[in-house]
């Protein structure tokens, strides 16, 4: 038997300590810390924020006074009533109608001679219109009935607040509720106009053409997405507030889109049953590609035979059913057990399986009579054996395999038996090999040359060339030198070491003899270097 | 007032925040300094025990392949022989990575905790606590000024 050697690895050796490279105090996060700290900053920081925040608002409150009072420091009641508006938005209700009673009670004279002359305008325009003199004579009524002008305005204010912004989408505008936005708005407008005031008309303009922006813009985006009955539905619902003429015209484009489109529609639905029969194709071809792989991964008759139902109820097409129906018949009929006959050799092979256990198998399996490996059986088991027997005889266990090594390396072998009682270290054993790889190559190079001649060389060339063989212990029967002073040994070992250069290379025997010699004394001077150290240590 | 009362609050608040985070993290990072000097011991005992632990094993191993051959009576020369050296030679390159291994965890633990320290030194230096809380300072003072001027001329 062959042995491959085996290293013991790290994690192995760490399984065994038990211990792992980890410490009970875990190190610290830095950042999560300085959390704390980073948390009362922050909260500085916003107190710093907040502070300016309301000296922003102060600040504005008191720019929106002054520019007030500078209106009416001028009598520029048109400006200040602007600046008033601007007022109310920027500082809210509170102060505002303070403001605006200041203001009106400042304004009162020049209100009075604008309402009259607006008045006198007013009653006119009733006598040129019955029906606009009548809104007009009703919203002149009541602003008679006014209280007053502040609340007027912070009404109308208010109302152009709850008006829909730009960027509102029409889907979500409720039309009854904008409407009646829309009324309160005017009336207060009215109010405040007949009462004298112009102020929020400019901004209320500007919001009913927002406001229509909106509208239309929700109408166009129906019409792009197709939506010609839903866009006829919203612009019926802001008809009168779009207006006819604007309206006329949408609904005109409107219906001219819709009879080009019906002509797109026809074309769009033929070209959709095409794409339906492509569809219809693609699913037959991928409903066969799946069958075939479910019929190449049956490998019992069961199986087989349950793909053949499978194949039978499956709905791909006449020409995909016939290529199925042909496959199916070669899968249970055809030569698909020479796979299980291949395998079974594979498997034999790679050593996953034993031979008894592939018969056993062949035999769970039922298999049918007439298929392959029945048939082929005992052609089979005969290769089987052939192999078993193949690795009986190995070549690398050989016995003349064997003898050659033990020939060359008889003498070494004597030396070895200390290795067997595990006495040798690492660096003994490579020295071993070493040594025993040398006169290897020696017996190659001169095939005359006993292996114990060999051996001597060898450990000549290597005493002479300085090389310590500490790690080679003795040869059996050397007798290692008297203990004697490290002075003495040296002696001896220069002693040994000029009759080494004296003797010639080819009296193996002596030369030997001498780097045994020399072997022992290197030995015992290390010992004796290595009791001295000791002791000057102890002092 | 109100709004110079919030300011001066805030600063201080913030201030304090930011020089106490510096504090933290400053002895955050001095633990972890003791936490990677404890590393270091702890990596080289575990490194000692593995190497005197593998050493163990390898020799058992060794004897046991050795008993093996000398039972069945294969003798110690040839292909077994240049397999044991082969064997030792990978045990001794074995030993060899192993310590320095154990070295490289060592010194690993060691530079780690040298940066920790150094790290803690720059948190908690004046320096560093003087630029951390100088912009709240800066900002809060530049705040109060454009509002109060804000509040005279607008």
């Amino acid at each position: 038997m062959r042995t491959e050697p085996k290293v013991v690895d790290i994690p192995e050796l760490q399984q065994t300590t038990g211990l792992e490279y980890t410490s009970p105090v875990q190190a610290q996060s830095v950042e999560s810390a300085g959390l704390i700290g980073q948390g009362l900053q922050r909260t500085g920081n916003a107190l710093i924020g907040l502070a300016g925040d309301v000296y922003d608002v102060q600040n504005r409150k008191l720019a929106a006074r002054r520019e007030l009072d500078s209106a009416l420091d001028n009598q520029d009641y048109e400006e200040a009533g602007t600046k008033l508006y601007h007022a109310i938005k920027t500082s809210g209700k509170i102060p505002a109608k303070q403001w605006a009673a200041e203001f009106e009670k400042q304004w009162q004279p020049e209100r009075d001679r604008i309402f009259n002359s607006r008045a006198k305008r007013d009653v006119l325009a009733a006598k040129q219109s019955e029906v606009y003199g009548h809104k007009v004579k009703n919203h002149f009524t009541k602003s008679l009935m006014a209280e007053g002008y502040a609340e007027d305005t912070l009404q109308t204010v208010e109302g152009l607040d709850q008006l829909p912004s730009r960027g509102a989408s029409v889907a979500h505008l409720d039309p009854t509720q904008i409407d009646q936005q829309m009324k309160i708005v005017e009336e207060a407008y009215h109010k405040a106009t007949l009462a004298g005031a112009y102020l929020p008309s400019v901004e209320l303009k500007k919001r009913k053409a927002a406001f229509e922006e909106i509208v239309l813009g929700g109408i166009n985006g129906q019409i792009g997405d197709g939506k010609h009955s839903d866009a006829l539905k919203t612009l019926d619902k802001y008809y009168s507030f779009i207006g006819q003429e604007k309206a006329q015209a949408i609904e005109s484009a409107i219906m001219s889109q819709i009879k080009s489109n019906r002509a797109e529609q026809r074309a769009a639905e033929t070209h959709q049953q095409q794409q339906a029969k492509h569809k219809q194709e693609e699913g037959y071809d991928r409903r066969t590609s799946e069958l075939i792989v479910k019929l190449n991964d049956a490998v019992t008759p069961e199986e087989k035979a349950a793909v053949g139902e499978e194949i039978s109820r499956a709905d791909v097409g006449h020409t995909n059913y016939n290529y199925l129906e042909t496959r199916l018949k070669r899968a249970v009929e055809g030569p698909d057990d020479f796979a299980v006959y291949f395998g079974h050799i594979q498997d034999l092979y790679s050593g996953s399986k034993t031979i008894p256990q592939i018969r056993k198998e062949a035999l769970d399996n039922s298999l049918p009579e007439n298929n392959l490996l029945n048939k082929h059986g005992p052609e089979l088991f005969a290769l089987l054996n052939q192999r078993e027997k193949a690795h009986k005889t190995d070549p690398m266990l050989t016995r003349e395999w064997h003898n050659v090594d033990r020939r060359i390396l008889g003498e070494v072998g004597a030396t070895v038996n200390q290795l067997k009682m595990g006495l040798l270290s690492n660096a003994q054993t490579i020295a071993m090999a070493k040594i025993t790889r040398q006169v290897n190559d020696y017996v190659r190079k001169h095939p005359n040359t006993r292996p114990e001649a060999a051996l001597d060389v060898v450990m000549h060339t290597e005493a002479s060339s300085g090389v310590t063989n500490s790690a080679l212990p003795l040869k059996p029967g050397v007798e290692p030198p008297k203990a004697g002073s490290l002075k003495e040994v040296e002696d001896q070992k220069k002693y040994y070491l000029d009759e080494l250069k004296k003797t010639p290379q080819s009296d193996f025997k002596k030369v030997g003899e001498i780097g045994d010699k020399l072997k022992s004394l290197g030995i015992l001077k290390r010992e004796l270097e290595r009791k001295a150290n000791s002791k000057a240590g102890k002092k | 007032m109100l709004p110079l009362i919030l300011m001066a609050a805030g600063t201080a608040i913030s201030a304090y925040g930011a020089i106490k985070s510096n504090q933290d993290k400053a002895d955050a990072e001095k633990r972890n300094a003791d936490y990677y000097a404890e590393q270091a011991d702890y990596a080289q005992q575990i490194g000692e025990r593995e190497l005197a632990l593998f050493g163990q094993k390898e020799e058992s191993l060794r004897s046991s392949l050795i008993g093996a051959y000398a039972k069945s009576g294969v003798e110690m020369t040839g292909s077994p022989l240049l397999m044991l050296e082969a064997q030792a030679i990978r045990g001794e390159q074995q030993k060899r990575a192993m310590t320095l291994e154990t070295e490289r965890r060592v010194r690993l633990a060691r530079l780690r905790g040298e940066s920790s320290l150094n790290m803690s030194e720059q948190y908690g230096s004046f320096t560093n606590q003087f630029l951390s809380t100088a912009p709240t300072i800066l900002s809060a003072a530049g705040q109060a000024y454009k509002g109060e001027n804000g509040a005279k001329s607008g």
